[in-house]
């Protein structure tokens, strides 16, 4: 039998990191550990069939040819858009954003439309986040807010939360915690948690004014009643931000942030979003400190920083000419009017796996997987800093490598 | 001839879907999981649609045409999708109405039809057209 190794699973945002791996002949043979998330990645990442190769115009070119053609783009275009990176480590978004800098780009990533605003208060202290290892075995309320993350991070319940903890019940099986969660369905998650507040699609606002009305002294629905009876028998209390409850906020968390606030007279409450990329955060929290801001930076001589750098909005008005993409597959989660806008400019492609943005693409270069075949560090959904090795010789050079030599070369 | 049905169509996340995107890419097994509609047993009856049959799913922003399924737990009016390319094919983004496109929330009309599931294919194309 062959030697395992230790891996960070890049599946998800839970980045799992007790996971085995038997390679031999430098082909993964075994897996132990991961969920059929994380496994399905890491066989498509070692599946030939699945690997992207470099290509200009749909044509397979050996690396260097990519590399030209994607210089030449770049130093060609007038309104340049560097993209996505929720997916690359910290040292690979560094790269890009010091040349998003140099060539006066405009740089932003998913949380725009997504956890963004959440992320920066996060950041700012507000709401209060915590690590998942605080968690473990010292919260008394985990609550699920539009997520189910036996989909969307299947083992966050055994690795991070319910499952995880060390203390049962007499019976011996019932974690001694309560697990919670609000929801505009029945889910797997809502059938094991009690209770389940059910919502109507899009309720969430009104359900959380709810709360905050009863909390101020008026009056509310025997529903809003029963969340704070809840968290008024809690003393540490977890709350999971999901895409359901980011999407009918319209990702704007404002009366979110004064609930938690309000709940904070009974519990200590912390918030932890349910980010699916391994490093969203990471791209927010290094653009912050190299611009000031989370997301949406222009370049294009002072930081600028708005709406109208946002990626929807440069896609939709149709102000890129060339888009430099990485760690990221927007050709997969675009409406598709956008998808269409999108496929009208150049569009270069750093990626490991054949995705529907490396078939979109005019040029893609392969890139060596992060977390399998290069190593580096990433900041999981409560803000830890995760450290990423290979354990896998790859052919193709890492994100990182690559930006570099754009940074070099492209002026 | 039925009478188009309005419905508010609410999206999920499937790992099954993911797992299949990342195995196969978005093939056969990946239209399989994505092209479908959970609808209410009220809601099919109301259309004459019986489950496992094609429905089409239409807005201003595309139709496709998916596998409607029941699920008694669903509210009249509702639909249920996994997020996908064909949910996608129904998402609109409009600026003056919202900082987000419409992911998780997305009005249609849904009506009986004779036509084959939307290949992925033809999605696939006309995402780049």
């Amino acid at each position: 039998m062959n030697e395992m190794a230790n891996l960070v699973c890049t599946g998800c945002g839970s980045l799992c990191d007790d996971i085995q791996v038997e390679i031999a002949e430098d082909r993964i043979t075994r897996i132990e550990n991961a969920c059929a998330k994380g496994s399905a990645l890491l066989y498509a990442l070692d599946n030939p069939d699945r690997r992207t190769t470099c290509l200009v115009r749909h044509k397979e070119v050996p690396l260097e040819r990519a590399i030209e053609e994607a210089k030449h783009l770049l130093s060609e275009a007038r309104r340049l858009l560097i993209f996505g990176l929720d997916n690359s480590t910290l040292e690979a978004q560094a790269k890009a954003i010091r040349l998003a800098r140099k060539l006066g780009a405009v740089i932003d990533d998913a949380s725009s439309f997504s956890y963004g605003e959440l992320i920066r208060g996060l950041l700012d202290g507000s709401p209060r986040s915590c690590s998942l290892s605080q968690i473990k075995d010292k919260a008394d309320l985990l609550m699920y807010w539009g997520s189910n993350p036996l989909h969307s991070h299947p083992r966050h319940l055994s690795e991070f939360s319910y499952y995880s903890y060390t203390d049962y019940d007499e019976a011996g099986w019932i974690p001694k915690v309560k697990l919670a969660c609000v929801d505009v369905r029945e889910t797997e998650l809502s059938s094991i948690c009690r209770p389940a507040f059910r919502l109507a699609p899009g309720g969430d606002r009104e359900f959380i004014r709810e709360i905050l009305s009863i909390i101020k002294g008026g009056e509310g629905t025997d529903e809003a009643k029963a969340f704070l009876e809840l968290i008024k028998e809690s003393q540490v209390c977890a709350i999971f931000c999901g895409k359901g409850l980011l999407y009918s906020l319209n990702g704007h968390f404002g009366l979110f942030n004064e609930m938690v606030e309000g709940l904070g007279q009974w519990t200590k409450v912390s918030v932890i979003p349910m980010i699916d990329e391994i490093n969203m955060l990471g791209f927010n929290k290094s653009l912050r400190e190299e611009a000031g801001y989370v997301n949406q930076v222009s370049f294009d001589g002072d930081i600028k920083h708005g709406t109208e750098f946002s990626f929807l909005e440069q896609v939709h008005k149709e102000l890129p000419d060339c888009v430099l993409i990485a760690g990221s597959d927007p050709f997969s989660t675009l409406p598709q009017s956008l998808s269409r806008k999108l496929a009208s400019a150049k569009v270069i492609c750093l990626g490991s796996i054949i995705t529907s943005t490396t078939n979109a693409a005019e040029v893609v270069i392969a890139t060596a997987a992060p977390g399998l075949e290069s190593n580096g560090k990433v900041v999981r959904m409560d803000g830890e800093e995760v450290n990423l090795f290979d354990v896998k010789k790859s052919t193709y050079p890492s994100e990182e490598e690559v930006l570099e030599r754009f940074f070099e070369d492209v002026k | 001839m039925s009478t188009p049905l309005e419905l508010v169509l609410v999206t999920y996340h499937d790992g099954l879907l993911k797992i299949a995107e990342t195995k196969e890419g978005t093939g056969s097994l990946y239209q399989q999981l994505a092209a479908v509609v959970w609808l209410s047993p009220d809601d099919l009856k109301s259309l004459g649609v019986n489950i496992g049959k094609p429905v089409e799913l239409r807005n201003a922003a595309g139709s496709v045409v998916v596998q409607a399924k029941s699920d008694s737990n669903n509210e009249s009016g509702m639909g249920y999708m996994p997020f996908s390319l064909y949910s996608l094919s129904l998402t609109s983004y409009d600026p003056a109405k919202a900082s987000f496109p419409d992911f998780k929330r997305i009005e249609v009309k849904v009506l009986p039809t004779e036509q084959s599931i939307t290949p992925i294919s033809e999605i696939q194309r006309g995402r780049i057209a």
